[in-house]
């Protein structure tokens, strides 16, 4: 018998782990919160920092728990998931949601203005955020969510290459004139295993940013701020100088890229490993560029600010990134500690330590003025340049970049024909003037379901 | 050696202990799970409770529904099913369908097809019959209700050529007269049901409405994503290379498989080591032999073959951008996934092969390569008929993880304002168009209806007219 009892015992000790859950059942009621982010990667040090915040945000308030959810990297399937989870009752409470999607937000009916539940004491701290993110995010008219990881578009530069092409480092290209300039010198340089001059990720992003700094809109009704959108602004004098630049750089060979529309680490690699001279890309790839590139290119590189499409360009360029938004359904008291929760997140020493942490810039003056006060930016310039550029612009529609719930959808029409154009060799005009149409079509169709 | 001492406890001890065991399990499996099971159940609880409601709807559509809406759809219902009941009667012999007495059975087609045709225009609202729908809409309409009312004529056609088993011995079974059979199928029936019925009729709810994934919001639309769907050129693109994609695919996944199959069932050694290498790529999905083509198509430098082409003959392709280019490097990664699959069948199918008839072919004087077309390769048929099957399947469905990693845009752009993708197959639109942020998704249900339509055809015409070509006894 002792086997057998051997044996029992054995399915026992196999068995007790899977009864273990039964056991939790019925903890102790207290208010219980969620943040969905999209940084899941257990190495990355922005994980961990939001972590800390929540683990001291807890501290500070014994009786709210913040548990913070992470799988994705992918804001439309955080976005998505956020919104099945409501349908089901399980709403998330505060989930981070890119700025592309605001409108698609706000058309869901499924969050909150958490202004409609601020106190007058953190109202009073909205003033304190920079006016390009206020302007983005409309927060002097109603705050919807509260911008928090906040980038822009920015230029690398491969200062060995540009020395062996004759050129200065230290005063790269501006406009895009002098960036064919520079490539015509790098390209005739013979510098080995080049595949390109130039390269960036193929998005609707950085063209969105040349229509801003010409003052173009890039969808009527002052960008879909002060009304509903209706119609796209694609097949315009000023797309036609990104496309046809574009287009010309293409022709040349200055540009290449990696096959792959869309994505930013595999630009990013091409650039580190010394495929391409110039790289432009998000503010948000500062860290790792910088890390990467000694590494895997054994070379420094230089940030310089994003160039203009001419000399006269200086509108300036959006605010993008994503912010923080709590979703309804849920009791006050719930909401409150999630409001209180984003406040926290985004006051100003946490502010601090997540523009540390991520280089994603400091959203708030007091931050800024601190770190400059520290002497953070004289340590790390290449921080500096994106919120420079930014603060350099005054707020208008244009430089705030559109808004409207069919963005995704034209954004990808806009990529469509860029491709067509660079890989299959259409006439940009022809192109643009399709994109249009099919853009247009997309937000009257948006427009008709949603009742705009 | 005595047998006691070969078992530690009795057998029938050791029996209790299984099932104590089994039963352990289960209900360590079940119980954390109780909140799952009873949403299952309230899920099914809520659906029966809601069936006397939608009976009460039903007749409460009907009552209100437009009289005239309603009369036409059931007179198109009435003259399909007549017509085609008679035209069935006259394929079949007209003296045995229906014991000969046609005209009641075109009168019987005709009562189902009007019946059968609320089917699918009771969901529809009747919209297609209302007085001011487009032409292409009414169109539409149309074979919507002749699909509708074929649904319930088919298995009156089957009624009316009398017992179809009659040609089978009834054998007395034990499940007779017992309702035991049926609570045998429920759990089936209740899985299907829910995981697949259910979702199948949304889907088709879905296709008449205009949606924005992921938004609450829609609004009913009748048949316009159906003809929609129709007019676009990006969709006509996207079924344009879902064919010769599926082509190409299913033709170089079977030959190549052959040719590796006939060369890995010689007898040479380690052939047991060849064979296992060679079936490994069937272990790896769709997504994972993307990642794998990835790392050498990539281009700007970084993938292996333009590195080794550029370094050698100074070439470098695009071949994720070039429109021309991309479908063969998807044919290429499928077929290198599908391989190993096939491989592992015709493997097995050659060693059934029996082999006095090869050495009976060869004693008469059949060369090799007679004896492999003549012999082995028609013995074959089972296997390439069902690879047939399931490689048409995976080049439709399938294909999906290798289309998204290796161009996630859907491919080379073409067509006005690059509207269309070189590598946009049917099943990737679909999901781009339902799954996308701000997508289309009552479109993207019409595609996925209009494409279920197509397999399910596809797969009925291989088993109907391929398979008496195969031959299934050795």
């Amino acid at each position: 018998m002792k086997k057998l009892t051997l044996v029992i015992g054995l399915l026992a000790c196999c068995l007790a782990p899977l009864l273990a859950p039964v056991g939790t059942l019925g903890a102790q009621e207290a208010v219980e919160i969620t943040f969905v982010h999209i940084f899941p990667d257990e190495r990355d040090i922005r994980r961990s920092t939001v972590e800390e915040i929540a683990a001291a945000f807890m501290a500070e308030n014994p009786g709210v728990t913040v548990n913070v959810q992470t799988t994705t990297d992918d804001y439309s399937e955080v976005f998505e998931g956020a919104l099945r989870a409501a349908e089901q009752g399980n709403a998330p409470y505060v989930v981070q949601i890119e700025d592309s999607l605001t409108q698609i937000a706000i058309d869901s009916q499924y969050f909150v203005k958490i202004g409609d539940y601020a106190s007058e004491e953190q109202l009073a701290t909205i003033p304190d955020i920079i006016a390009p993110m206020r302007n983005f995010y409309n927060l002097d008219d109603e705050i919807w969510g509260m911008p928090w990881n906040a980038s822009n578009p920015v230029m690398f530069i491969n200062p060995t290459m540009f020395e062996a092409a004759g050129l200065d480092p230290a005063s790269p290209p501006q406009t895009f004139e002098e960036i064919t300039a520079a490539c015509e010198a790098i390209m005739s340089a013979e510098i080995e295993n080049l595949g390109g001059c130039i390269n960036w990720p193929v998005n609707s992003w950085l063209p969105e940013q040349w229509l801003a700094m010409q003052n173009a809109l890039f969808v009527n009704n002052d960008n879909g701020r002060s009304a509903r959108a209706t119609e796209a602004y694609i097949d315009t004098p000023e797309m036609a100088r990104v496309f046809d630049w574009w287009n010309d750089l293409d022709d040349n060979g200055y540009f290449t890229y990696s096959g792959t529309p869309g994505a930013y680490t595999p630009e990013g690699l091409l650039f580190v490993t010394k495929k391409t001279a110039i790289h432009l890309t998000t503010s948000a790839a500062i860290s790792n560029i910088f890390s990467f590139a000694p590494v895997m290119g054994q070379f420094t590189p230089v940030v310089a600010p994003f160039p203009k499409p001419y000399a006269e360009a200086t509108n300036g360029i959006t605010a993008g990134g994503a912010a923080v938004w709590v979703m309804a359904g849920h009791p006050d008291a719930e909401t409150q500690a999630a409001v209180d929760f984003i406040f926290y997140l985004t006051n100003t020493e946490n502010i601090k330590t997540w523009h540390k942490a991520s280089g994603y810039f400091p959203v708030r003056q007091s931050a800024i003025d601190e770190l400059e006060a520290e002497g953070w930016f004289d340590e790390n310039p290449a921080y500096f340049i994106p919120l420079q550029q930014l603060l350099d612009s005054t707020p208008n529609p244009a430089n705030a970049g559109a808004r409207f719930g069919a963005a995704s959808q034209v954004r990808a029409t806009v990529i469509d024909a860029i491709l067509s154009v660079i890989d299959n060799d259409e006439d940009p005009a022809a192109a643009m003037a399709a994109a249009q149409d099919r853009a247009n079509k997309a937000i009257a169709d948006y427009n008709s379901v949603i009742g705009g | 050696m005595d047998d006691d001492s070969r078992l530690p406890i009795s057998p029938q001890a050791a029996q209790r202990v299984l099932l104590g065991a089994a039963l352990g399990f289960l209900l360590v499996f079940f119980v954390p799970r109780l909140d799952g099971l009873a949403a299952l159940w309230d899920l099914l609880r809520d659906a029966i409770a809601g069936l006397p409601g939608f009976v009460v709807d039903v007749i409460d559509y009907y009552r209100a529904a437009p009289g005239e809406q309603v009369a036409y759809s059931a007179l198109v219902g009435a003259i399909f099913g007549a017509v085609t009941t008679a035209l069935v009667a006259g394929v079949f012999d007209p003296a045995r369908f229906a014991h000969g007495r046609t005209w009641l059975a075109v009168l019987a087609g005709a009562g189902a097809g009007a019946l059968g045709a609320q089917i699918l225009m009771f969901p529809a609202q009747h919209c297609t019959y209302a007085s001011d729908i487009g032409g292409a809409q009414f169109r539409v309409g149309l074979v919507v209700t002749a699909l509708g009312a074929l649904a319930l004529l088919v298995p009156v056609w089957t009624l009316l050529r009398g017992r179809p088993g009659a040609r089978v011995q009834h054998v007395a079974g034990h499940f007779k007269r017992s309702p035991l059979p049926y609570v045998f199928l429920v759990p089936t029936v209740i899985v299907l049901a829910v995981f697949l019925y259910y979702p199948a009729a949304q889907i088709m709810l879905v296709s008449l409405r205009r949606k924005i994934f992921p938004l609450p919001q829609e609004r009913f639309a009748c048949m316009q994503n159906y003809v929609d769907l129709a007019s676009d050129a990006v969709y006509r693109n996207s079924f344009a290379s879902t064919l010769y994609i599926t082509l190409f695919v299913v033709l170089f996944s079977l030959a190549i498989a052959l040719a590796i199959a006939v060369l890995a069932s010689q007898k040479v050694k380690w052939a047991g080591v060849y064979r296992t290498l060679l079936v490994w790529p069937y272990a790896i999905s769709p997504v994972v032999t993307g990642v794998i083509f990835l790392s050498m198509f990539r281009e700007g430098g970084a993938g292996l073959l333009n590195w080794a082409l550029g370094s050698t003959l100074g070439i470098n392709p695009g071949w994720l951008t070039d429109k021309d280019l991309a479908p063969w490097v998807i044919v290429a990664a499928s077929v290198w996934n599908l391989l190993g699959f096939n491989v592992l069948f015709y493997i097995a199918g050659l060693q059934n092969i029996p082999t006095d008839l090869l050495e009976a072919a060869s004693l008469d004087g059949a060369g090799r390569v007679r004896r492999f077309w003549r012999i082995t390769f028609p013995l074959l048929s089972p296997f390439t008929f069902f690879l047939l099957v399931t490689n048409v399947t995976y080049s439709f469905y399938g294909i999906y993880g290798v289309v998204d990693t290796l161009t996630p845009q859907g491919g080379p752009r073409f067509g006005p304002g690059g509207e269309s993708g070189a590598t946009n197959v049917l099943i990737f639109k679909l999901y781009k168009d339902a799954f996308d942020t701000g997508a289309p998704a009552g479109l993207g249900a019409a595609q996925a209806v209009v494409l279920f339509l197509m397999v399910a055809t596809f797969t009925v015409l291989q088993f109907r007219f391929l398979e008496r070509r195969v031959t299934y006894e050795g």
